[in-house]
C-alpha cells in the first residue's frame, strides 16, 4: 500500500498535512500520537471512509494496487481488514454465524462449521451479537480477519478491550500475519506493547508528521510521553459503602454470568474489578450500582450511587456539558464554571457533547457525577482508548473523587488503571 | 427501575431471546403455511381464535422456552387487559352492551392474536431474508436484514441502560429519550463508518441455513390443528 496525502480532514475544521509513505508486504507501520494529532483522521484517510463523515481528501491512497476513492467497493474490501476502536460497530450480522458467513459470502465463499473451530469460535457459533462482550466482539473480528486472508490489516486501538492473556494473543496474530506478507497498520496509544516487533513509526502531532522511521524508543517516549504510575497516598478505607451478598446473575435467555458473588465495596478507595474478557466485569459493576437488579441475592449501599457507561453518551441528559452541569449543579452557574476549570473542560461547555472525544465525554460525565454528589462512583473502562495525558487527567480526578471520601470503583482492562487502584476484586471465568 | 424499563425487558425477551434457533429454523413454505392457517382462523372465524391459544403455547415452548412463554403472555397479556378495560368502560357511554363474558373473550382473542403476531415475527431468519434478497437481485441490500436484526435489540437495550442511569439520577423517564437516541444514532455513524466497504459489497453467496426437519414437521402438525380447531 501507498500513501500520498497532501491534506485530509474536515470541511472548516480539522486538517492533517503532509503524510507520504509506502509499505510492502509484510511490513508494519504503527501510528502514534497525543490525542487530537490527527491519528484517526489518517487511518480514515487510509481506510477510504473520510467521505462517510464528510471528510476530504487531497492526494492519493493505494490499496493492493487500487486507488482507494474510485475503486470498486469489492477491490478494497477483498484487500483490507478494518478493525476499529470500537469493535462492536464494526459487526454486522445479529448472531456471531452470521456474522462470519456474511462477511465470507461477500468474497464468494460459503462458511462451514471448520472456519467456527479452527477460529475458537464453536462456542460463540449461536450467539446473538449484542449480547458479546467487547473482547469477545474483538474475537469475531479476529477470526474474520484470520478467514478472510486479506493482504491489508488495519487496527485502530485494537488492545483496549482486551484481558492479558488476549493482547499477547493479538500480538502472536499481528506477527504471524506480518510473516505472512500481510501489510500492516497499526494506531495504539501504547506503542511500546509492540515494540518485540519493531514496527516502523509514524508520530503525529497537532495534524503533523513529527516523526516517520524507524522504531525508537527514546523518541517515542519524548512524543507520546511516558505512563508513570504515581501514588500519591496511601488511601485507606473510610468504612463500608455497600455490601454484596450470595449475588447471581443471569441474562435473559442465557446462562449465569456472575455465580455467587459477595464483595464490599469501601469509601474513600479506588476499586478495581478485573478479570477475562466476558467474565462479567460490567455486570458486576451494573449491579453493585443499582443499574441491574441480581436474579438472587442481595445488595445493601449506604448512599446513592451512579454509573457511568463504558460509552458515556449514555450517562448524559442535555445536549451540551454547560447545560449537564447546571442541571447537575442545580443551575448554579459559578459551580459549573468550578468544576470545569477543574476536570479541564472549560473549553468544550459549549460544544454538543457528541462531537466530543471519549476524554472529554468521560470528564464532562464525572464533573456532572461530581456535582450530583453521589456517594458511591461506578465506571466502565474509564481510560478506554484514552492516551497518556487523557487517563493520567481521568485517574486523577478519581482519585481526588475517592479521597473526598467516596466510593470509586472501575471496571478495567487497563493497567494504567489497575496500578492506581487500592483494592482488586478479580472475576474468575 | 420502573414500569417502562419492565415493559421493554419484557419486549425483549418476547423479540430477541433467541438467535437463528427453533422454529427460524423450520422450512420457509411450512412457515408462510402456518402464518396462512393463523390468518384464516383470524379472518373467517374470528370468535374461535382463542381456540388456538394452546397450540400457540406448545410451538413457543418448543420454539425458545418457559422464559419466552413468560414474557409473552405477560406482554399480550397486558395489551389484552387494557383492551377489555377499556371495551367495558366504554360500554357505559350507551353506544353498545358488554357483558363480562364478553369482556373476557375480548381478552383472550387480543392475547391470541398478539401472541400469534409475535410467535410469527419470531419465526422470521433474518439470514433467510439475506437469501431472498441475494436470490431476488437486490445483493448491494442483501445484508441490511441483518443489520436491523442487530440494531434493534442493541438499541432497546441502549435505551435500557439510558434509563436506568437516568433513574440513578433521579431523572423524569422521558429526559433519557434523547440519550438513547444519540446513542443509536451515532451507533448508525460508526457503523456507516466501519463497515463502510462491506456495506457497499454485493453478496456472492447465500448464508447456509441450518434447516430443521423436525421444526418443519411441527409446524405443519401446528397448522393443519389450528385449521381443525377453526372447523369445529
Amino acid at each position: 500500500m501507498s500513501a500520498r496525502i497532501v491534506e485530509c480532514g474536515y470541511r472548516g475544521g480539522f486538517a492533517l498535512r503532509d503524510v507520504y509513505f509506502d509499505l510492502q508486504e509484510g511490513d508494519f507501520l504503527l501510528i502514534t500520537g497525543r490525542s487530537g494529532s490527527g491519528k484517526t483522521t489518517l487511518i480514515r484517510a487510509i481506510t477510504g471512509t473520510l467521505e462517510a463523515v464528510e471528510g476530504y481528501l487531497k492526494g492519493e491512497v493505494y490499496l493492493c494496487g487500487h486507488v482507494v476513492l474510485g475503486s470498486r467497493p469489492e477491490e478494497i474490501y477483498s484487500c483490507m481488514v478494518y478493525i476499529p476502536q470500537e469493535p462492536w460497530y464494526a459487526i454486522i450480522g445479529h448472531t456471531v454465524y452470521a456474522e462470519i458467513c456474511h462477511s465470507l459470502a461477500l468474497e464468494g465463499r460459503v462458511c462451514n462449521m471448520s472456519d467456527f473451530s479452527t477460529t475458537g469460535l464453536t462456542r460463540l457459533f449461536n450467539r446473538l451479537t449484542h449480547t458479546l462482550s467487547a473482547g469477545e466482539t474483538q474475537r469475531v473480528l479476529w477470526a474474520e480477519l484470520a478467514l478472510r486472508g486479506a493482504r491489508v490489516l488495519v487496527l485502530d486501538e485494537p488492545l483496549v478491550y482486551l484481558d492479558e492473556i488476549s493482547r499477547s494473543h493479538v500480538r502472536d496474530i499481528v506477527e504471524r500475519a506480518l510473516g505472512e506478507g500481510v501489510s500492516t497498520i497499526l494506531v495504539d496509544h501504547n506503542p511500546f506493547f509492540w515494540e518485540k516487533l519493531e514496527p516502523r513509526l509514524i508520530v503525529l502531532e497537532n495534524g503533523r508528521v513529527a516523526y516517520s522511521g524507524k522504531w525508537s524508543h527514546e523518541l517515542l517516549e519524548k512524543h507520546t510521553g511516558k505512563f508513570t504510575v504515581t501514588k500519591s497516598t496511601n488511601r485507606a478505607s473510610r468504612g463500608v459503602y455497600a455490601e454484596l451478598r450470595n449475588v447471581w446473575y443471569r441474562y435473559p435467555g442465557g446462562d449465569y454470568v456472575l455465580v455467587d458473588v459477595n464483595m464490599t465495596i469501601q469509601r474513600g478507595v479506588i476499586t478495581a474489578i478485573t478479570g477475562p474478557n466476558g467474565s462479567g466485569k460490567t455486570t458486576l459493576l451494573k449491579i453493585a450500582s443499582g443499574v441491574l437488579k441480581p436474579s438472587r441475592g442481595s445488595i445493601v449501599r449506604r448512599g446513592a450511587s451512579i454509573y457511568i457507561p463504558e460509552n458515556p453518551l449514555l450517562y448524559f441528559t442535555m445536549p451540551t456539558p454547560r447545560e449537564e452541569l447546571l442541571l447537575a449543579a442545580r443551575g448554579e452557574e459559578y459551580r459549573v464554571l468550578d468544576i470545569a476549570e477543574y476536570f479541564n473542560i472549560k473549553h468544550t461547555l459549549d460544544q454538543p457533547i457528541v462531537r466530543l472525544s471519549s476524554g472529554e465525554r468521560r470528564r464532562v460525565a464525572l464533573a456532572s457525577a461530581y456535582l450530583y454528589e453521589f456517594s458511591g462512583y461506578f465506571i466502565d473502562e474509564p481510560t478506554g482508548g484514552l492516551d497518556y495525558d487523557s487517563a493520567r487527567l481521568v485517574l486523577d480526578l478519581l482519585e481526588d473523587i475517592a479521597e473526598d471520601g467516596k466510593a470509586v470503583v472501575i471496571a478495567t482492562h487497563d493497567e494504567r488503571a489497575t496500578k492506581r487502584a487500592d483494592l482488586h476484586a478479580e472475576i474468575k471465568k | 427501575m420502573g414500569f417502562l424499563t419492565w415493559l421493554i425487558s419484557i419486549a425483549y425477551k418476547s423479540i430477541f431471546l433467541t438467535g437463528d434457533a427453533g422454529l427460524k429454523r423450520a422450512h420457509v413454505a411450512t412457515k408462510v403455511l402456518f402464518a396462512t392457517s393463523l390468518l384464516v382462523v383470524y379472518t373467517l372465524s374470528p370468535e374461535k381464535a382463542p381456540l388456538v391459544l394452546p397450540v400457540l403455547l406448545i410451538l413457543g415452548l418448543l420454539h425458545a422456552g418457559l422464559e419466552w412463554i413468560t414474557a409473552t403472555i405477560t406482554l399480550t397479556g397486558l395489551v389484552g387487559a387494557y383492551l377489555g378495560c377499556s371495551s367495558y368502560l366504554l360500554s357505559f357511554t350507551g353506544l353498545y352492551t358488554m357483558t363480562p363474558l364478553q369482556v373476557l373473550l375480548v381478552v383472550f382473542r387480543s392475547i391470541t392474536i398478539g401472541f400469534a403476531v409475535i410467535l410469527v415475527f419470531n419465526m422470521i431468519s433474518p439470514a433467510e431474508l439475506y437469501n431472498a434478497l441475494h436470490v431476488l437481485g437486490a445483493k448491494r441490500f442483501s445484508s441490511y436484514p441483518l443489520l436491523v436484526w442487530r440494531l434493534m435489540p442493541l438499541g432497546l437495550r441502549n435505551f435500557v441502560d439510558a434509563v436506568a442511569v437516568g433513574y440513578l439520577k433521579r431523572e423524569k423517564i422521558t429526559s433519557r429519550i434523547p440519550p438513547a437516541t444519540a446513542s443509536l444514532i451515532e451507533a448508525g455513524w460508526f457503523i456507516e463508518e466501519y463497515s463502510y466497504w462491506r456495506l457497499r459489497v454485493k453478496s456472492k453467496t447465500q448464508i447456509p441455513l441450518s434447516r430443521s426437519i423436525v421444526y418443519s414437521i411441527v409446524l405443519v402438525v401446528a397448522s393443519l390443528t389450528t385449521l381443525l380447531l377453526a372447523s369445529l
